[in-house]
């Protein structure tokens, strides 16, 4: 197999059109030299085409009926919007036909099926812009069924608008959305509408491959996956090859790419500027717009709202032509908190510890016994920092661990009298140093149930391996049995589960650990990441007595075992510590861990 | 049942039992995922137009694989200056092979089937974060913090082990 790794490789990289030009060449010279190389390409392209379909399947599965008619709907719009890409003057009559129709219909009757139309559209938006672009394989049976409704495809002309998704929300900074604007949350789906960012940035990707970056305050609307028209702002395009004829529009401008990286500006007197960073771009202002000016990298143009187009120096540091990565493991701190803070709120802990309050040393150690520490906080979802670690706190505003005993919050009552389960425990893990990783506790999570007839524990425990990994498990133990020597079984291990990769020091991580007591499923994510799942050995009631009797008991941070604290603790920091009553999904810890980006 | 209505069932029919290939032989002489799912679809809308020109009783797959063998050289014309294209003389080559090997994409569907039921829940889950979320290897290395060379070798040495796995079962399959 080594042999052929590298090829398979190469293979991969054509996938993912990711293929240099020296390694373009030695693909090909191969797969003409080689017959096995050539039938080794085809058998994996295969493969890859099978496991793309497979998992299409999956996801469809579950498709609503209605789904799949807004995606119908969506191919239609589709089919109309290539047909009026060929016929530009017979578009236009469609659409004055159409809007004279909708005109005409301005009724009663309408108002009322608009009002329909809206509410079934909002209901289906957030699943249909999860399937879309996922959903190629039924497209033949969509549009077969296409075919046979010509009555739909008529009252799909002369329809009030109809929102389709056509570009994906994929990253944000500092981003405040008006009140008109949809959910706008990371990954949200975006529809052809206009939307306005008042500030910070917000990074989208056009479903035919343009990434656009919108500086706020900016007013745009998003006119088709592949195109966009700016009403105000400004705007960084950088268009990849197959999605060339990227348009953008302003008030008085018309800018199409021909393969590049551009920034449009429009200010609010009306004039639009364009700025070219890489390749050509045609532009043309909306008094001439026959004559297209082409642009070079390094060139740029002034549209005044007379549609007289000017020379202008470029300007390349006015527009934000990268942003962060949107999944980064080295998380920001402490500065995190506005985002990251309200999104916990937002999901309904029952407990967060924030180590939030500022003090003037940075280097003290947190006094772990102190009985300041435990002190319950009169606010059930938040306790700050002041409540938990008394005076002796730093100003580094996390939790700084290096004890071999930890904290251990088994003789408080603020998470006893909750009397729930916790399902979901999240934090920010940094370590220090990873010289000697051995099997150092990050927190023990013990659920108890308090029943005479059934004294038993369930033991979660998160620690560091010695090879770095971060692992999670779920014992059970027989209450208050732990130490004693017995031949009967007094515990046994649930689930047992390993992050993909070992954790690298200083750096911070996101940790979330769920487990759902209903269906048993455990999963462990790093920075918003599935890293491992697993469904724990089914527990009944001879073991635990009622769920209802299981609730958390106490919580130990820093070490693995709250009775027997082994020197081998952790060394490093946590930081906002939340535990939740309900297993979160995937999806909200990763929304949740992106707010920290 | 009007003669259109007809035509357009059997359409379906046809479409239904021949998508996985035409789909696989898009993939092959495209070599691009991202491409490819838009050249099917492209496919499938002239193969819907066209229909009504099909001979019936000859044969659909080979006509469908020509048309979305055009689609994909309408495609190469338009993207001739992209450096990411494989030259006219492999193109041939590659899509001749495929047209040949394309009967056995369904043995090899499977095949995977059980295949995948051989991996580790990791290696599974590598698959599902590449094709599940439709995410690139370089991006899934970056989301969990590998050297991307190394998860593409994890990935080759994944792809390499099915694809023996379904040879092996369908040699097997074949001599039983």
């Amino acid at each position: 197999m080594n042999g052929k790794d590298p090829m398979t490789t190469l293979i991969l990289q054509a996938f993912e059109g990711s293929l240099s030009e020296t390694q373009l060449q030695d693909f090909q010279q191969q797969l003409q030299q080689d017959p096995n190389t050539l039938k080794q390409y085809i058998e994996l392209s295969y493969d890859h085409a099978i496991l793309a379909k497979s998992i299409m399947e999956l996801i469809d599965h579950d498709n609503s009926p209605q789904q799949i008619d807004t995606d119908m709907e969506a191919v239609y719009r589709e089919f109309i919007d290539q047909q009026n890409r060929l016929d530009a003057q017979e578009a236009e009559k469609i659409a004055s036909k159409r809007k004279k129709k909708i005109e005409a219909l301005a009724s009663e009757q309408l108002d009322a099926f608009l009002s329909e139309h809206k509410n079934s559209q909002t209901k289906n938006r957030t699943n249909q812009s999860i399937t879309y672009k996922k959903i190629s394989f039924y497209r033949p049976i969509q549009l077969i069924a296409a075919c046979l409704c010509v009555a739909f495809l008529a009252w799909f002309l002369f329809k009030p608008t109809q929102y389709t998704d056509v570009a994906k929300l994929i990253q944000t900074q500092g981003a405040i959305w008006d009140s008109t604007s949809d959910s706008m949350e990371h990954n949200a789906r975006l529809v052809n509408k206009t939307y306005h960012l008042i500030e910070g940035t917000a990074k989208i990707a056009f479903d035919q491959g343009t990434l656009i970056i919108l500086q706020g305050p900016s007013k745009f609307e998003l006119t088709s996956a592949n195109g966009a028209s700016l009403q105000l702002g400004k705007l960084t395009a950088t268009v990849p090859p197959r999605a060339i004829g990227f348009q953008v529009t302003t008030p008085n401008a018309s800018i199409i790419d021909y393969g590049t990286q551009f920034g449009v500006s429009v200010l609010e007197d009306g004039s639009s500027e364009c700025h070219v960073f890489e390749g050509k771009v045609g532009i043309s202002s909306n008094t001439t717009p026959s004559e297209i000016e082409e642009l070079k990298s390094g060139q740029a143009r002034l549209i005044s709202t007379n549609g007289q187009i000017s020379y202008i120096n470029i300007n390349t540091t006015a527009f934000v032509k990268t942003m962060p990565k949107a999944l980064n493991t080295d998380l920001k701190h402490p500065s995190i908190h506005g985002s990251y803070h309200n999104a916990i709120l937002a999901s309904n802990p029952i407990l967060y510890w924030t180590f939030d309050q500022n003090i003037d040393n940075d280097n003290i150690i947190y006094n772990i016994m102190s009985p300041d520490i435990y002190h319950a906080s009169s606010d059930d979802t938040i306790v700050t920092e002041q409540q938990y670690v008394g005076k002796n706190s730093a100003n580094n505003k996390t939790l700084i661990l290096n004890s071999s005993y930890g904290i251990n919050s088994a003789r408080e009552e603020p998470i006893k009298q909750h009397r729930t389960f916790a399902n979901t425990i999240m934090f920010r893990l940094y370590i220090d140093d990873t010289s000697d990783y051995t099997a150092r506790g990050v927190l023990q999570h013990a659920f108890c149930r308090i029943n005479s007839n059934y004294p038993s524990q369930l033991i979660t425990q998160i620690n560091i391996l010695d090879d770095g990994h971060l692992n999670y498990s779920i014992q059970y133990y027989k209450n208050n049995t732990r130490n004693q020597d017995s031949d009967t079984p007094k515990s046994r291990n649930l689930t047992n589960m390993s992050s993909l990769n070992r954790l690298e020091p200083k750096k911070w991580y996101h940790i979330a650990a769920t487990y759902s007591i209903i269906t048993q499923d455990c999963h462990l994510y790093i920075n918003g990441i599935s890293h491992n799942h697993k469904q724990i050995i089914p527990l009944n009631e001879n073991y635990l007595g009622s769920k209802n009797n299981l609730f958390t008991e106490n919580i130990c941070i820093g070490i693995s075992d709250c009775i027997e604290p082994s020197p081998k603790s952790f060394q490093g920091r946590i930081d906002d510590f939340t535990i939740y009553n309900r297993e979160l999904t995937k999806q909200e810890i990763s929304d949740i861990y992106k707010t920290t980006q | 049942m009007s003669q259109i209505n007809k035509n357009h069932e059997q359409l379906a029919k046809l479409l239904k039992s021949h998508q996985n290939k035409i789909y696989a032989y898009i993939v092959s002489i495209v070599h691009n995922l991202s491409d490819a799912d838009d050249l099917f679809q492209e496919t499938v809308m002239i193969l819907c137009r066209k229909f009504e020109t099909f001979e019936q009783g000859s044969n659909f797959g080979a006509w469908s694989l020509t048309i979305a063998k055009n689609v994909v050289l309408n495609f190469r014309q338009k993207k001739r200056n992209a450096h990411v294209l494989i030259n006219n003389s492999v193109f041939e080559l590659v899509s001749q092979q495929s047209a040949i090997e394309i009967k056995t994409v369904e043995k090899r569907q499977q095949a995977l089937t059980s295949c995948l039921k051989k991996l580790t829940p990791d290696d599974i889950h590598l698959l599902k974060l590449r094709f599940d979320t439709g995410e690139k290897i370089k991006s899934i290395a970056e989301n969990m913090d590998k050297p991307v060379k190394s998860l593409y070798k994890k990935f080759s040495q994944l792809h390499e082990s099915l694809r023996e796995c379904i040879n092996r079962t369908i040699a097997d399959w074949e001599k039983a």
